[in-house]
């Protein structure tokens, strides 16, 4: 082989191994071997152009795997004819708490709830006809509860539905809160111009019952007449003043106030409202809990939440009352319509009685609204707790079940020196790499628990009530570390589910989380002393340290 | 007409025949400036090209694609290719098929046979 043919064969050998770049000067002078030079010159830069294009090509399927699943809405495809899942972004993934080889290949039907079942399963038979692309606002279930509105879009080749949800879920809760508003609002307003009205009407009866007592002969049958109107009058005039407060048109001296201190001083008066028979205990931490706001009216408001409370325990029970401070973060003020982020100093009833109904706790705070028998109250207690409160910048909430009590939380916004004193703890929110199992039914709370959780380095799986965490943690081969489980639940509550789970020797640790407050829950005999608790709502620094401390052996 | 690296003429059949200089380099620049001159010289006809590629020692892949797309189609009804030798029209014949070129192209590497079928293919 001539020295020539050896270099073109040697150029050959770099091409063939991939070499980047590989060239020859056709320096011979031989025409067919210059000419082989060039050729192989020429196609090794070929296969430089191919390769580059092949790396940008990867970039951009890499992008766009990243960007498919990072992006914040849940993407899915399904078979066009079965209906069943091939293929889902991570978002959709964490949203449903659902592991990713558990949905491939199930029925994307099933993943609605009950009631949207039927709606869905047509609306994607009809985009697999070809007929729409788009769907009702439906709910996923499962691990969902989900609220999305959903575009469906069959494929070039007809064989996949691409599927985009967008999780509405907040945006919903926000609506129904801003609904709810406006609907008290329209109310406050309509009772505020008649409370106004009725007012003057009264100031005439008031005094021209007067004058007519002055007149009237001393003794005679007229004036206790008058006087029978004049103290129907008065109570007329208390209702108006009543309804003046719920819409927030009552002349109030806000100064600030230290609600620890109002709570103790009130605490003989209220102890004299209720039963020897029933149980009141009051708890203050975290003080001084300084707010704005006229002292009567909360002291109005505390009377009113007890005496539901006395009520609802029906003769024999527990109350209880805490003031506490609590820090609004960013991502919690989002979920309430009243709410801005900063310290707010809650004050919370809690009672152990019969509990409110979803419909009843919708309707509570509407003026006129009871549930009680005729002469036990007219309905206006919880519309003045409203009206006061929204008076003062803060906002109540109501947190109850059928037969599991109720506490009544009122937030008013933290003011002076120790406003100042925003966090609990110092130093960076702690995370860990330990297993955590979440059950939780509340579905935007759920999906933001498990985000925050995961993004500081734990392993979670979310559920959305007891029967399916039981059923997931014992089928595991390993415990898991830790169970962060809501309390109160429909089927199964926490208790039972982590007794269950201790008992199979499935769990290391708890957590409970409530809307409850954990005096008042470990009060009630629904968990037992010392045990971990976090209360809802929750800073996500407050949820980190909760979690490694209830980590700690 | 001179570029630096390759003549151009419109020669009197109509054939704008290009002829590469020894040992030319074939880059991008080059084949901007024959292209030019093909439109200048053309004046708005489509007509045949001669390429003499045989002096070529290396042509740029940018220059290739340059050649091969539909600048070029505008005023070139065909193309020959004119090569050296037998290894070179199948080198030239594998990167013809690599490049598709947007017009009709063949290799030769007889002069004769390569502007009779340009001139065939212009009656």
């Amino acid at each position: 082989m001539s020295i020539e043919l050896g270099e073109v064969l040697d150029l050959l050998m770099r091409i063939g191994s991939g070499e980047e770049g590989a060239r020859a000067e056709p320096r011979s002078q031989d025409e067919d071997v210059a000419a082989l030079v060039v050729g192989l010159n020429m196609l090794s830069e070929e296969l430089d152009h191919a390769r580059g294009m092949r790396a940008e090509a990867e970039r951009s399927l890499t992008d766009a795997r990243e960007a498919y699943d990072l992006t914040p809405a849940l993407l899915c495809s399904v078979d066009a004819r079965t209906l069943r899942i091939v293929r889902v972004n991570d978002t959709f993934v964490r949203a449903v708490g659902v592991e990713r080889d558990a949905l491939l290949g199930r029925d994307i039907v099933s993943m609605f709830v009950e009631r949207d079942r039927a709606v869905a399963e047509r609306a994607l038979r009809d985009v697999a006809a070809g007929a729409r692309d788009t769907i009702p606002e439906l709910t996923l279930d499962r691990r969902g509860g989900i609220q999305v509105t959903t575009t469906a879009s069959l494929s070039d080749d007809q064989t996949r539905i691409r599927i985009v949800c967008s999780d509405v879920t907040r945006e919903r809760q926000l609506e129904s809160q801003l609904l709810q508003a406006q609907k008290m609002q329209a109310v406050g307003r309509l009772a505020g111009g008649i409370a106004h009205d009725f007012n003057n009407l009264l100031a005439v009866i008031l005094t021209s019952t007067s004058f007519a007592r002055t007149a009237a002969p001393h003794g005679s049958r007229v004036v206790e007449d008058l006087a029978t109107i004049e103290q129907a009058a008065q109570r007329a005039a208390a209702l108006t003043s009543q309804l003046l407060a719920f819409s927030r048109q009552q002349v109030i001296r806000p100064q600030q106030v230290e609600v620890g201190l109002l709570v103790r001083d009130t605490e003989r008066m209220l102890r004299r409202l209720i039963d020897e028979s029933i149980e009141l205990t009051v708890v203050v931490r975290d003080g001084p809990l300084s707010v704005v706001i006229d002292p009567s009216q909360l002291t109005q408001v505390l009377i009113n939440l007890v005496v539901n409370a006395r009520d609802a325990v029906d003769g024999r029970g527990r109350i209880l009352i805490e003031a506490s401070r609590v820090v609004h973060d960013e991502t919690y003020a989002a979920t309430q319509l009243h709410a801005t982020p900063g310290p707010y100093v809650l004050l919370a009833v809690s009672d152990d009685g019969v509990g409110m109904s979803p419909d009843v706790l919708g309707q509570i705070f509407e003026p006129f609204f009871t549930t009680k028998d005729a002469g036990h109250g007219v309905g206006l207690g919880l519309s003045v707790c409203y009206g006061v409160v929204q008076q003062a910048s803060g906002y109540i909430v109501a947190c109850s079940e059928p037969g599991e009590g109720t506490t009544m939380k009122v937030y008013l916004p933290q003011v002076g020196e120790a406003a100042a004193i925003v966090a609990d703890e110092a130093g960076p929110s702690p995370g860990g790499h330990e297993s955590l199992v979440l059950v939780e039914d509340e579905p935007s709370l759920r999906r933001l628990m498990t985000r925050v959780l995961e993004d500081t380095g734990y392993h979670v799986v979310a559920f959305a009530n007891g029967a399916e965490a039981l059923e997931h943690v014992t089928a595991q081969d390993a415990p898991v570390d830790l169970l962060i489980t809501d309390v109160v639940m429909p089927q199964m509550d926490g208790h039972e589910l982590a007794t269950q789970l201790r008992e199979r020797e499935r769990i290391r640790a708890v957590l409970y989380v409530s809307g409850y407050t954990s005096t008042g829950i470990v009060r009630h005999g629904v968990l037992p002393e010392d045990t971990a608790f976090l209360s809802k709502p929750f800073t996500l620094d407050q949820l980190l340290r909760a979690v490694r401390e209830a980590l700690r052996p | 007409m001179e570029l630096g690296g390759a003549r151009v003429t419109l020669d009197a059949k109509g054939i704008f025949v290009v002829t590469h200089a020894p040992q030319s380099v074939l880059d991008v620049e080059l084949a901007r400036k024959i292209l030019d001159a093909h439109a200048r010289l053309a004046a708005g006809r489509r007509t045949p090209v001669l390429v003499d590629a045989r002096g070529v020692r290396r042509a740029d892949r940018e220059a290739r694609v340059l050649v091969a797309g539909q600048e070029v189609a505008v005023n070139a009804s065909r193309l020959a290719l004119l090569v050296g030798g037998s290894v070179s029209a199948v080198i030239g014949n594998f990167f013809l098929r690599v490049s598709r070129p947007a017009y009709p192209t063949r290799v030769f590497s007889d002069l004769d046979e390569a502007r009779a079928w340009l001139l065939a293919g212009a009656s």
